[in-house]
């Protein structure tokens, strides 16, 4: 399946880019993350950020499908 | 409009106007200011990324909340971009029939809008470098406005 990664503050920085394509077969977000953090060096644990998949908060837990944008959010730092 | 993200300088006297309404006896704001330090550190200036598809949803379910508990009507704005030192970078405005509920809304909006808020600032020192703040959940948020946030996302 094909999805689409959003990259926000330290995140976007570190990929250096908003977004990109990725080509998946595993549909869980933690094997997600642990790919680009590994390819990217985050700093982030998977529970230490909050996830939103099409544009709404989500669980970690939420199976992906093909054409979800996902978006790892690290803590919100607002105000 | 109770929600809004701009680039633009906020102007709270525009917004206030926008808040009047003959039932509302008080009006409480809140406007966080960029600082010139932080940690030990000399700040120059502040850069704020949003997530804009998802901010309004947040932001509407802040005031929701705050809304259902206090007997207010609340705007929110946050500024995004290149901040200077002492530009406003939040505003809240809470109106109501009585004082009371309008402090304490206010303070509710804020303390959630801190933590949930999807933005996040850099900021660039006068030194030349730069770093992304980290949320250390510092003392000032009162722990009670974020129970419902805590009961419902488990952090």
């Amino acid at each position: 399946m094909q999805i689409k990664i959003l990259y926000f503050a330290q995140l976007a920085d570190l990929s250096g880019k908003p977004e990109e394509q990725v080509e998946l077969t595993d549909p869980s977000l933690e094997a997600l993350y642990q790919s680009i953090q590994a390819k990217y060096h985050f700093p982030h644990t998977f529970t230490q950020l909050q996830i939103a998949v099409n544009h709404q908060l989500s669980s970690h837990q939420k199976p992906l499908k093909d054409g979800d944008e996902i978006a790892f959010l690290p803590p919100m730092t607002s105000g | 409009m109770k929600f809004s993200l701009t680039d633009q300088i906020i102007d709270p006297t525009a917004l206030r106007a926008k808040l009047l309404a003959p039932a509302a006896g008080a009006y409480c704001s809140y406007e966080g200011w960029v600082r010139n330090h932080n940690e030990g550190k000399d700040v120059a200036e502040l850069h704020y990324s949003s997530y804009a598809a998802l901010a309004p949803s947040i932001a509407a379910a802040i005031i929701d909340e705050a809304e259902a508990k206090f007997s207010i009507e609340a705007a929110l704005v946050h500024r995004i971009g290149a901040l200077q030192v002492g530009d406003i970078a939040v505003w809240v405005g809470v109106t109501a029939h009585h004082r009371g509920d309008t402090f304490l809304a206010c303070r509710y909006i804020i303390d959630n809008v801190k933590h949930r808020l999807p933005i996040w600032k850099k900021e660039l020192y006068t030194d030349g470098s730069a770093a992304w703040v980290e949320n250390k959940h510092c003392g000032c948020t009162d722990q009670a406005n974020l129970e419902h946030h805590l009961l419902h996302h488990g952090h």
